[in-house]
């Protein structure tokens, strides 16, 4: 229960309108082909993992303090997000260097294609995200991360530590405390 | 029996793991430091190893380095590290040095240069020589460009050199390499021995050693962790037994590696059930592979199967943009030439930059520099320049294509020496100091002397891919027979690969593109294996996917569906609109032909400044009054980044740029899309500007600032715990260049947090940037 466990994914398709969206594109649909374009770019450059972990958890609504695991955060928020829950998935998961690479790619040919391969980018990692979940065929709550309410964005450092990120999904955090590829989201869902 | 002796004979038995033994024995802190605080304790673990039966075991070097260490304590953890490993030696057993990652991430993903890596492991190295090791094994890796700039070092010192790396669970490099790619490099670099290390558990590393069995012709090495290590009640555990993991390893030995070990977590009595496991398990002794591969860091590209094309575009021979371009070290445009041509289907990117005013050496490595880091294609790399060949072939990180060497003895002279060293396949002219011969037999004796010649220096004839010279027509009626026929005589005679660049064949003569298209698909016909082209040719891609849809190489057509799906796109009308209205709709080809149009009555600045900047301008204030979106705004300046360029091919130097600016991302902060953003825009108003990327430290953007006098420096942050970086960067700009004015931006600022920072200008879109340039380059 408590083992790390790795799973590669193909990559999912990446929602059209998710990416136009992201790219605050409004009612304009002049840049639907841009955001196609940006969407083959990356998807057939991401390469697509997650590793997660199952702990228990508890969490007292009005209280500060939350255990996953061995793991003490104080965070108000998480603990009233994860009251209800015994048990949580702590997870993360990357569209891989790949598709940072695309994004790169994308940069060196026009701002529009950029603005595009990197919403592209966010709504693949997302939808490897939602895979993980429709994979443990559980109940969740929402998915909550470092850096939402008060739970502290600091707290990568110990996701990425107790997830071995670094060797089971090549995903490390930079001084500044960003996860690299940039592509790559850690969190905890709590299980219903 | 030397090391590499006993290698031949079969199996070779590595040691375990070393820093998670000397844990659980309570010695806290970095592994190598024990050979000074508790060397009897390493003595001891070396020769249980001994006993186990190792064959070799590694000093305990794995993070000795003058970048962490500083050179003479390195030199002191050496001399104890070899002492240790002595002094458990007995007859037959031999002594590694072990290199491990330099601890620091190289560039472009980190601020290492690659040469500063270099030199740090050929510290160690030529210091390691005085213990006299029996050879180096360099593991741990996980960058495919440290794992060569630590081979390279290795391999200097003669000694049999074993490169492990570290895979993850998609079998890929934490940088993208994967194992094709890894075989493609390492072997080009001549290592003894390659394969995998910590990382995986050794069921999953069993799985990978056939994917390695299929490209390597050397050794396969194989040294995983004892799974997986987690923290129970303050201590690490591993969760694979002696037992399994001796069970896995014997499936690994069955499947063909031959040097076998383990990594963290194993220990002495995971290599004794190892070894009584694999004991009756026949040697599976490697194969040649006679695979033509060149590679990227990320994937190889074999050549061979399917006909492979080489974008032919970024050369500056007749090309007025691109020679531009390489002067001013404009590499926005080389890159897009890279990039464009791979979305046109180029499987390799030809890279010259041969003109006579540049320094070559220079200007070809920073290109091969700039590409990899942007383009993932593997790169041909082009020049007659001896020094720019192998400045270009150290900082290239994969195995490249060297385009290229002939029969004549000077070429040979230089060309392979530096091939045996970096590796790389070679394209080979059939000429010589007497020319090229008209008959096909004559290019094929050259052809069969330049085989003979390359085996001298050990590069097998898989290396060596062979361009028989397209001659022209219209001065040789038979000139295209004879290059066909001496393709066909190479092809079936010698076994070699065979390449072309076909346009010659049609100089002289109308619709030159309809000959060359249809003499690539008669040189296809006969087995061609690559050929140099323009990707944008239209004839030349129409014969390229017409005939792989009929040769069977394209699977249920999909290339030949997508590819007929293209054409029927680009044959649609194009509309007529005039230069501002393609700009405010975000036409950009259409943007580039009004302006071409314009430039044969108009003045290039004049119409700068009266249609494409009010254009711009329009479309701007749109976005301001939140009428227009960003991706609106963001189409209408590629579309003026295409009349900007057409404006640029008709001045003589880039003397329409208005003021040079500085733009960076700053240290610990590697999103770059607002910086990105603001970048295309502040071009396509006209200004120059200077891109420092992501992730940069604040001394970088200032000495920038300095040399170059800038007056504006833009700066972006995304997370609260970057911002203080910003901090940094202004507090030392206002120290070091007081002229420059600052303008900062991303999503957690605001202008409080801009005013407490000290900045000059809180934008809070890319238009207000733009706006804050105007406003400060015009006052003057």
């Amino acid at each position: 229960m408590k083992t790390l466990r790795t799973l590669v994914f193909p990559t999912p398709e990446i929602d059209l309108k998710e990416v136009l969206w992201y790219m605050r594109a409004g009612q304009d649909e002049s840049a639907r082909e841009v955001a196609l374009r940006a969407c083959a770019l990356v998807r057939q450059a991401a390469d697509c993992k997650a590793c997660f972990l199952r702990l228990p958890v508890s969490a007292e609504e009005g209280g500060g303090l939350v255990r996953v695991g061995e793991w003490e955060i104080s965070s108000r928020s998480l603990a009233k997000h994860l009251s209800p829950c015994r048990e949580a998935v702590v997870f993360a998961a990357t569209a891989g260097s790949g598709a940072d690479r695309a994004i790169a790619m994308a940069s060196a040919m026009s701002g529009t294609l950029a603005l595009a391969a990197d919403a592209a980018g966010s709504v693949l990692v997302e939808a490897v995200c939602d895979a993980l979940e429709r994979e443990l065929q559980e109940r969740f709550v929402f998915r909550y991360s470092p850096g939402y309410g008060d739970f502290p964005i600091e707290a990568q450092t110990t996701m990425v530590r107790l997830l071995q990120t670094e060797r089971t999904i090549g995903v490390t955090l930079t001084e500044g405390l960003m996860l690299r590829p940039s592509k790559s989201v850690t969190a905890i869902i709590g299980i219903l | 029996m030397t090391l590499l002796e006993k290698l031949k004979t079969g199996r070779l038995i590595l040691d375990g793991g070393m820093g998670s033994l000397l844990q659980s024995y309570g010695v806290s802190g970095a592994s190598e430091l024990a050979c000074l605080t508790h060397p009897e304790l390493v003595e001891r673990i070396h020769r249980e190893y001994f006993e186990a039966g190792s064959d070799a075991v590694s000093a305990n070097t794995f993070g000795v380095n003058p970048l962490r260490y500083g050179e003479e304590t390195c030199l002191r953890l050496l001399g104890a590290a070899f002492a240790c490993a002595e002094r458990a030696r007995t007859a037959g057993k031999y002594i590694l040095l072990d290199l491990g990652p330099a601890g620091k991430l190289l560039r472009p993903y980190g601020e290492l240069p690659f040469e500063a890596a270099y030199e740090s492991f050929r510290f160690v190295v030529n210091a390691a020589l005085a213990f006299a090791p029996d050879g180096i094994l360099v593991e741990t890796m996980n960058d495919s460009y440290e794992t060569k700039a630590a081979v390279l070092a290795a391999k200097e010192s003669g000694l049999p050199v074993f490169a492990a790396n570290v895979y993850d669970a998609s079998a890929k490099l934490m940088t993208g390499a994967d194992i094709p790619a890894m075989v493609a490099l390492l072997e080009g670099l001549r290592v003894d021995a390659l394969g995998l290390n910590c990382s995986l558990g050794p069921d999953r590393m069993c799985e990978l050693v056939p994917l390695f069995r299929d490209y390597a012709s050397v050794p396969v090495l194989v040294k995983p962790n004892a799974g997986l290590p987690r923290e129970e009640n303050g201590e690490t555990v591993y969760d694979v037994s002696a037992e399994a993991f001796a069970a896995d390893m014997r499936r690994a030995a069955e499947a063909g590696a031959n040097v076998l070990g383990g990594c963290c977590g194993t220990t002495p009595a995971y290599i004794a059930a190892m070894v009584s496991a694999i004991r009756d398990v026949p040697i599976v002794p490697p194969t040649k592979k006679g695979r033509t591969l060149v590679s990227s860091y990320t994937h190889a590209q074999e050549i061979g199967l399917s006909p492979v094309l080489i974008g032919e575009r970024i050369n500056p021979t007749g090309k007025k943009r691109l020679k531009a371009a390489l002067r001013e070290g404009d590499w926005s445009y080389i890159l897009q030439e890279g990039t464009s041509q791979q979305e046109k289907g180029a499987h390799i990117l030809d890279v010259n930059a041969g003109l006579p005013e540049l320094d070559e050496p220079a200007v070809l490595a920073c290109a091969v520099e700039k590409l990899q880091a942007v383009c993932d294609l593997p790169l041909q790399i082009d020049t007659v320049n001896t020094a720019a060949l192998e400045r270009s072939l150290r900082l290239y990180n994969g195995k490249p294509l060297i385009n290229s060497v002939n029969g004549k003895r000077e070429s040979m002279d230089s060309v392979f020496p530096l091939a045996q060293k970096y590796g790389g396949a070679i394209v080979a002219l059939t000429m010589d100091e007497s020319g090229i011969p008209s008959t096909a037999e004559g290019r094929f004796a050259i052809a069969e002397r330049i085989v003979r010649e390359a085996e001298r220096y050990g590069i097998s004839k898989k290396d060596l891919i062979f361009d028989p010279l397209t001659l022209t027509v219209s001065s040789d009626p038979t000139a295209a027979q004879v290059t066909l026929d001496a393709l066909s005589l190479i092809r079936e005679r010698l076994g070699c690969r065979t390449s072309l660049g076909v346009s010659n064949v049609s100089f002289g003569l109308p619709a030159r593109e309809c000959l060359n298209a249809s003499f690539f698909t008669l040189a296809l016909g006969r087995g061609l294996d690559c050929a140099i082209m323009n990707p944008f040719s239209a004839e030349m891609q129409k014969a390229y996917r017409t005939f792989l849809a009929l040769k069977g190489l394209d699977a249920n057509f999909s290339a030949y569906i997508a590819y007929a799906d293209g054409v029927a796109e680009t044959a649609a009308p194009r509309g007529e609109e005039p230069l501002e209205r393609a700009i405010v709709k975000g036409l950009a080809a259409r943007a580039g032909e009004a302006a071409r149009e314009l430039l044969k009555t108009e003045d290039p600045l004049s119409l700068v400044n009266e249609k494409i900047i009010p254009a711009l301008n329009e479309v701007g204030k749109g976005f301001e009054e939140k009428r227009v979106y960003l991706p609106q705004l963001l189409m209408s300046a590629d579309a003026a980044k295409e009349a900007f360029a057409a404006v640029q091919a008709a001045l003589p130097a880039s003397a329409a740029k208005k003021g040079e600016i500085v733009l960076a991302t700053v240290k610990g902060d590697i999103h770059d899309i607002g910086k990105n953003i603001v970048k295309a825009l502040l071009e396509n108003f006209g200004f120059a500007v200077v891109d420092l990327g992501r992730d940069v430290p604040p001394e970088t953007i200032v000495a920038e600032t300095v040399s170059r006098r800038c007056r504006l420096v833009g700066l972006s942050a995304l997370m609260t715990t970057t911002v203080p970086y910003m901090a940094e960067t202004i507090a030392l700009l206002k120290r070091e260049a007081p002229y420059a004015k600052t303008v900062v931006g991303g999503a957690v600022l605001t202008q409080e947090y801009a005013d407490a920072i000290g900045a000059d200008k809180y934008a809070s879109d890319a238009m207000e940037t733009v706006r804050y340039a105007q406003s400060l380059f015009e006052e003057k």
